[in-house]
């Protein structure tokens, strides 16, 4: 059965844009909920927050995500969410009919710089609201 | 007896044999007017019933690609009265004739393009049960 989390990740990963320079992510480092904190970056996680009907007959659900692009310094966290904020369109994805995409809010949390475990990398998280069917 | 909870989830409009499609909320107004026949020695006032009328309006997501939507702007253009259906669960729906009265296309940050529809029924209402 399709899952808008699968099609949100097959909306992500779509074409190239992910995976093309400036700081490619490849499409196994797109991955749903979280990452290992040992595993390469730079690296894309999203979260299906929510799912709602967004009419009277529920052919139409609304959901909120949140997609967060994962790279060890906050400029490359930057590029890739340019790049997520281009792969996030409206279309069919995974037998899922994505019909609309508002880009809601960004926000940056900067890499933390220190010794070992103390470094943290930095995050630059995008959300949307979208519209779809299956 | 005991009230038995619908969800809306089975509802449907439809107006000149097209059912909407995304469809976000709708209402039907029914409303009787009254005659006041209070006479001056009266301590409280008393009512006939007078004239019936109805009005109703539904929110529907704006696309003009969809045929149903479409219909909604050729009537209202028209000024074309049809048969508006608004089915609240299996069996139970109110028919009337009615005119579009008002087409409000908005627009809002952050959101996606809707329409409000508010109709005046004429003539008598259907209820069905």
């Amino acid at each position: 059965m399709a899952t808008i989390e699968q099609a949100v990740r097959t909306m992500l990963i779509n074409g190239t844009t992910l995976s093309v320079v400036p700081v490619p992510v490849p499409d196994a480092q797109v991955t749903h909920g979280y990452r290992l904190q040992d595993s390469p970056l730079p690296a894309v996680t999203y979260t299906v927050e929510t799912r709602e009907d967004a009419t009277v007959n529920g052919e139409i659900q609304v959901s909120n995500i949140s997609v967060t692009s994962i790279a060890d310094t906050s400029e490359d966290a930057l590029a890739i969410a340019a790049k997520v904020r281009t792969a996030l369109v409206a279309g069919k994805f995974s037998g899922v009919d994505i019909d609309a995409v508002i880009i809601t809010a960004d926000g940056l949390q900067p890499e933390v710089v220190g010794i070992s475990d103390e470094q943290e990398p930095s995050q630059a998280v995008t959300q949307a609201t979208i519209y779809w069917r299956t | 007896m005991a009230v038995t909870p619908r969800v809306c989830r089975n509802a449907s409009i439809t107006f000149g044999g097209n059912t909407l499609a995304g469809v976000v909320d709708g209402t039907v107004t029914l409303t009787t007017e009254t005659i006041d026949v209070s006479e001056l020695t009266s301590v409280d006032r008393s009512f006939l019933v007078g004239i019936k009328s109805g009005t109703a309006s539904f929110t529907v997501f704006y696309d003009q690609d969809d045929t149903s939507f479409k219909s909604l702007e050729t009537a209202y253009a028209a000024g074309n009265a049809g048969t508006l259906v608004f089915t609240f669960h299996s069996g139970a729906t109110y028919t009337a004739s009615a005119y579009i009265t008002s087409l409000s296309p908005s627009i809002a940050m952050m959101d996606i393009c809707r329409c409000s529809v508010q109709f005046q029924l004429t003539g008598a209402v259907s209820i069905s049960a």
